[in-house]
């Protein structure tokens, strides 16, 4: 067998392997949207169940936040984008924020999400890859030393 | 053999070559008839044949001489190792390592293990590429170095987080592993395998911050939000100066 066969069969053993179907197959796209709100203390020691919410982009996720001790929330962004699988998008929040994200896939109600939050500063605020339902919202937050603090609401539908 | 009878010296070389078993068939047959026919050839033959003989002599006699000087004195020394062994013990025989690290040496730079090891990364490059990572029901990955479990709020909270992993099928391992967790304090890289917490609603193959992390866990609502504090204040910037902006979500 010449060399020029030897290429030929392994070029042709590699377009059959599940990469390629998989890359071929691959053409789902999801909506991610990305909440950004802004959580800070009006006055000290507030409690935090009388979290006061001052939009209604997030009564869904208020109860989850509850934990967060912070007594005012606020909406400051919600962008949605459509992206294809395996394919990044990137939504810059207010504030200086870049947050980079890749769904990797969706079936059956669950989701896998690669995430890239970064800061002003550059700063990586979180890296991170996570496996979830479909239904759940990923909640992520970072706390500012002026002690007021901004959360990410990231949804995958 | 006088000056007069001298050969010719191409034919000298001829005889000799014979003589020494290296002629062809054709300077065999020619010198067989020199010798036959010239008794110069034939005088030069039986010299070189006699002194060749005398010579085979004088190899022969101090190679057996020697020969038998190295098997007595091998001899010698093994009956030396035998009564030193009473004495001191056996001596350790440090050759096989030596030639164990050699023939590591030489499997590490044979072209057949170099061969074998090159096909071994292509194949896992194949497989890298060839499954999909991450997918449901594949084992992930989570972080964490420092983890602290509370009753209700924080479960986890990890500094610079690293690398981590959760899984129900490994909980209770993890859970020592949690116990010990100053052990891993200085670690660049955890591994806890698979999910921590039941509780915790997501799986998480890896995580990385340059601040500290910590799961921030409402068991009533099942939520847990990833919480990111900063490592160092005083180079944090404000990130939100201006009054927040309230931006309707889409309808």
């Amino acid at each position: 067998m010449n060399l020029s066969r030897k290429i030929t069969l392994i070029l042709s053993c590699l377009f059959w392997t599940p990469s390629f179907q998989v890359a071929s197959a691959e053409t789902q796209t999801v909506v991610v949207a990305v909440r950004a709100i802004h959580a800070h203390n009006n006055s000290k020691g507030s409690n935090i169940v009388n979290t006061s919410v001052s939009d209604s982009g997030f009564q869904d996720i208020r109860d989850k936040l509850r934990r967060l001790r912070y007594d005012s929330l606020s909406l400051i962004s919600t962008q949605e984008r459509t992206v294809a699988l395996n394919d990044k998008d990137t939504v810059e929040i207010e504030g200086g924020h870049i947050l980079t994200f890749r769904p990797v896939y969706k079936e059956n109600k669950k989701v896998c999400i690669w995430l890239k939050w970064q800061d002003s500063t550059g700063m990586k605020v979180l890296d991170t890859r996570l496996h979830f339902d479909g239904d759940e919202t990923v909640l992520t937050g970072m706390s500012n030393p002026d002690g007021s603090g901004i959360v990410l609401a990231i949804d995958v539908k | 053999m006088d000056q007069k009878n001298k050969l010719p010296i191409i034919i000298e070389r001829l005889l000799i070559k014979v003589g020494d078993g290296e002629g062809s068939f054709v300077e065999r047959a020619i010198a067989s008839l020199l010798t036959s026919s010239h008794p110069g050839s034939r005088e030069f033959s039986r010299e070189m044949k006699v002194l060749g003989e005398k010579v085979q002599f004088l190899n022969a006699e101090p190679s057996s001489s020697k020969s038998l000087d190295l098997w007595a004195k091998i001899e010698r020394r093994i009956n030396e190792e035998e009564r030193a062994a009473v004495y001191l013990g056996r001596r350790d025989v440090q050759v096989a390592a030596e030639e164990g690290r050699a023939s590591w040496i030489r499997q590490v730079l044979s072209p057949a293990l170099f061969g074998g090891m090159a096909v071994g990364v292509a194949t896992a490059t194949i497989a890298f590429f060839a499954f999909k990572p991450g997918t449901p029901d594949s084992p992930s990955f989570v972080s964490g170095s420092g983890v602290k479990i509370a009753s209700n709020q924080i479960v986890a909270e990890q500094p610079a987080v690293d690398l981590v992993s959760f899984s129900s099928k490994d909980r209770n391992r993890n859970r020592s592993r949690l116990d010990n967790r100053d052990a891993f304090r200085n670690q660049r890289q955890v591994r806890l395998l698979k999910r921590m917490d039941p509780r915790i609603p997501f799986e998480v193959d890896w995580m990385k911050s340059d601040g500290k992390v910590s799961f921030i866990q409402d068991p009533q609502e099942g939520s847990t939000v990833i919480w990111v504090k900063r490592n160092d204040p005083a180079t944090t910037p404000k990130v939100l100066e201006a009054e927040p902006r309230i931006v309707q979500a889409p309808r």
